[in-house]
């Protein structure tokens, strides 16, 4: 074969198989980030939240600020609650520990379970029950003026439950998964019933989209 | 000879074990049934089974107690509008050759007030009591999904 032929088609092979590898990288990018097969109600553009003052499971204040430069996924619940709540908060184990090795160290992701009953939801008692699922998980309550100024921006209800007398009253609360992005700002809502696949591919697929 | 007593003893032992599992009245059983190991402080557990209803007869569960627990209510998880919802339950209805599934986010046995802390391999005692007036006795283990 001619020399000048042989160089000519090693370079095109080369070109060609560089093309591919392009084309295959920028496609991958694009499908990890696509929000369009995301399993979740994605808010466009993401709503911001107000300011509020309440405390985590440590006793320490708790603001807006500590929702900023990180992704959060809240869930709302109260401690008495013996079904809904534990699957969930088992469930967000499990979707930070499918996202474990996509961490990353800039807006780090952080679970944190809001307690609409802080009548009966001491610092003890949530410290206790956050820690029980995963030593990282945050839990939070206050005042319910203020627990209110956070719900009401997130589209979250919660009605206490009249019991007979000398009953554990209950609570009706809203069962959605939420995503916080780190302007703290509300960037999606997962409803139940959970499926802690299709969560831990939704969250990863908007942090790829966001970031 | 020994070793006959043995093996004998192991095949009652499996035999114990087994009727525990299922607890049975020959028409209605209990199998599968589980308790959700809680946070240490928790108040309230939620137990899960399958309720198998083997006859031509209807039946119906008409209360739930418990040794171990202060009281035991059964509850439904109802979600209207994304808002979970507890709704109570006076009784458990099991049409003919049917299976009904108490299971997470649906129908739960809510567990007030453990006697003690209850973890993981602990064993807690259930007695379903039905119309006819027969009783199921389930020894039910706690564990964490």
């Amino acid at each position: 074969m001619n020399r000048r032929l042989q160089q000519f088609l090693i370079l095109s092979i080369a070109l060609a198989a560089g093309l591919a590898g392009y084309w295959f990288a920028t496609q991958q990018q694009r499908s990890e980030s696509d929000l369009s097969v995301v399993r979740a109600a994605i808010l466009k553009p993401p709503k911001p939240l107000a300011d509020f003052s309440l405390a985590d499971h440590q006793g320490r204040p708790f603001s807006l600020d500590n929702l900023r430069d990180r992704w959060s996924l809240l869930f709302f619940g109260y401690t008495y609650c013996p079904d809904v709540c534990p699957t969930t908060l088992t469930n967000l184990k499990n979707v930070t520990s499918m996202l474990a090795d996509h961490e990353r160290v800039e807006h780090p992701l952080q679970v944190v379970f809001v307690s609409v009953d802080p009548e009966r939801d001491t610092t003890e008692k949530l410290s206790s029950y956050v820690s029980y699922f995963d030593p990282g998980f945050i839990g939070i309550t206050g005042t319910h003026e203020e627990i209110r100024k956070l719900t009401r921006h997130l589209g979250v209800l919660y009605v206490k439950h009249a019991a007979k007398p000398g009953d554990a009253y209950l609570v009706d609360h809203t069962a959605a998964i939420l995503l916080i992005n780190p302007r703290g700002e509300l960037r999606a809502l997962f409803s139940p019933p959970h499926d802690t696949q299709l969560i831990a591919d939704g969250v990863k697929r908007i942090r790829n989209h966001d970031e | 000879m020994n070793k006959a007593v043995y093996i004998l003893g192991i095949f009652a032992g499996i035999l114990v074990n087994s009727t525990a599992q299922a607890a049975d009245t020959g028409q209605v059983s209990v199998e599968d049934a589980w308790i959700r190991e809680a946070p240490p402080t928790a108040m309230v557990l939620a137990g899960y089974m399958s309720i198998r209803n083997k006859s031509d007869q209807a039946h119906t569960v008409t209360k739930v107690a418990s040794p171990d627990f202060a009281a035991v209510e059964i509850h439904g998880t109802v979600m209207a509008a994304g808002v979970a919802r507890m709704v109570h339950k006076e009784r458990l209805e099991l049409p003919p050759r049917s299976t009904l599934r108490l299971e997470p986010g649906g129908l739960h046995l809510m567990l007030m007030q453990p006697n003690k802390p209850l973890l993981s391999g602990d064993d807690v005692t259930l007695e379903l009591e039905l119309d006819d007036g027969s009783r199921i006795v389930a020894t039910v283990p706690v564990r964490r999904p």
